[in-house]
């Protein structure tokens, strides 16, 4: 098998260990063969190395926040990440295997898409998920009740966002029922999240 | 060769750099360069404390009007605040807002009402999360988002408590340190 008839895939394959017996062996003949797939295979090992890093970082339950940023980035320093990165660029277009089949712009672009693909999927995990509710439920849409439909209340989508101002982004009610308002008095609009369950309009429990 | 060197760009997701190759752009590479100093997202917020300033009410028809340490809250008199003519000042708790540390306060009815802060925004506006749980645990109120400037207030209010409901009244704090 020459590098030719080497997927992208199954050199994804081979760096995670998942090829065996005769795939196995072609693949490997043929990374050993070349020097941009073995570029291609080391940018590949990069990658899980960085990810794995991240991934052991402490506390499951931490947000997303400075503290874990910073955390991540003093991994990736620590780890030299841009001194290999460059090194394994140089080896790339230096060439000196002797091996002609890639020119030397290809073997470049082997080891710019690899390490570019190191920075994209640390891109991915730095990104952070967007937080997360405790229910699965959207988020219900704000409502002005019949009760606060006077002059003094209007709806928080109403209010612009200027600076100074506050306002209530998100509400998941749950179970319970509820509505939010904004009650102006005093040159200050403050808005009010206004619950009400059974228990507040039966007169029942307190809990 | 430029079609499996294309192949394998486009399915890292780099497919502009692959073109570069197809139409024969040389593509070098950057010489080792030291990458930018990154400025850490904590650096520039330690010099400001916040916090989330909780005021418990108590809001009933005893016919004993607004409880002066509630201090100047217009708000109260209007509706549908003004059901009530009674709002009886039960307690204060100061929230610290940090990042990945939430805080809980237990209420007057046991229910537990806990605050996140979410991001800072220029000009010392919060974006903050708040609940609030039963007893046992079950969500009350799930979720609220709220994004304020510091030193402004929002209201939550409604849960049954001794014949009246109990008005929660949060404001957010800068301390500048």
């Amino acid at each position: 098998m020459s590098e030719y008839d080497v997927t992208p895939e199954q050199l994804m394959s081979y760096v995670d260990g998942e090829l065996d017996g005769a795939d196995l062996e072609q693949v490997e003949a043929a990374v050993e063969g070349s020097p941009g797939l073995e570029a291609m295979a080391a940018g590949l090992v990069q990658i899980g190395d960085w990810v794995r890093a991240i991934e052991a970082v402490p506390g499951p339950n931490a947000d997303r926040d400075a503290s874990l940023t910073d955390r991540i980035l003093d991994n990736i320093d620590a780890k030299q990440a841009p001194t290999a990165a460059a090194a394994q660029l140089r080896l790339v277009a230096g060439g000196t295997h002797g091996d002609e089949r890639l020119d030397s712009s290809s073997k470049l672009v082997w080891g710019v898409a690899a390490l570019s693909a190191a920075a994209a999927a640390l891109a991915l995990v730095l990104g952070g998920a967007p937080a997360q509710t405790s229910s699965p439920r959207a988020y219900v849409p704000v409502v002005v009740p019949a009760a606060a439909g006077s002059d003094n209340t209007a709806s928080a989508d109403d209010e612009p966002d200027r600076e100074g101002d506050v306002a209530i982004t998100a509400v998941d009610f749950g179970t319970s029922q509820g509505s939010i308002f904004v009650v102006s008095a005093g040159g200050t609009s403050t808005p009010v999240v206004w619950l009400t369950d059974d228990a507040a309009s039966g007169g029942g429990t307190d809990l | 060769m430029r079609i499996l060197t294309f192949a394998v760009c486009a399915a890292l997701g780099l497919p502009v750099l692959g073109a570069a190759v197809f139409t024969s752009t040389p593509v070098y590479a950057q010489p080792k360069a030291k990458a930018p100093a990154k400025k850490k997202p904590s650096d520039a917020k330690k010099a400001t404390r916040y916090s989330a300033e909780v005021t418990v009410l108590h809001a009933n028809n005893s016919g004993k009007g607004i409880d002066k340490r509630i201090g100047d809250k217009p708000e109260l008199k209007k509706p549908p605040f003004s059901a009530y003519d009674t709002y009886e000042w039960i307690k204060q708790d100061t929230l610290p807002l940090k990042k990945g540390q939430p805080k809980t306060v237990e209420l007057p009815n046991k229910r537990v009402l806990k605050t996140r802060l979410l991001d800072v925004l220029p000009n010392d506006v919060l974006k903050i999360s708040t609940s609030i749980s039963r007893p046992r645990g079950e969500k009350y109120l799930p979720l609220l988002e709220v994004k304020a400037k510091a030193g402004r207030s929002f209201i939550v209010a409604g849960p049954p408590y001794k014949g009246g409901i109990l008005v929660l009244v949060i404001r957010l704090v800068a301390e500048k340190a």
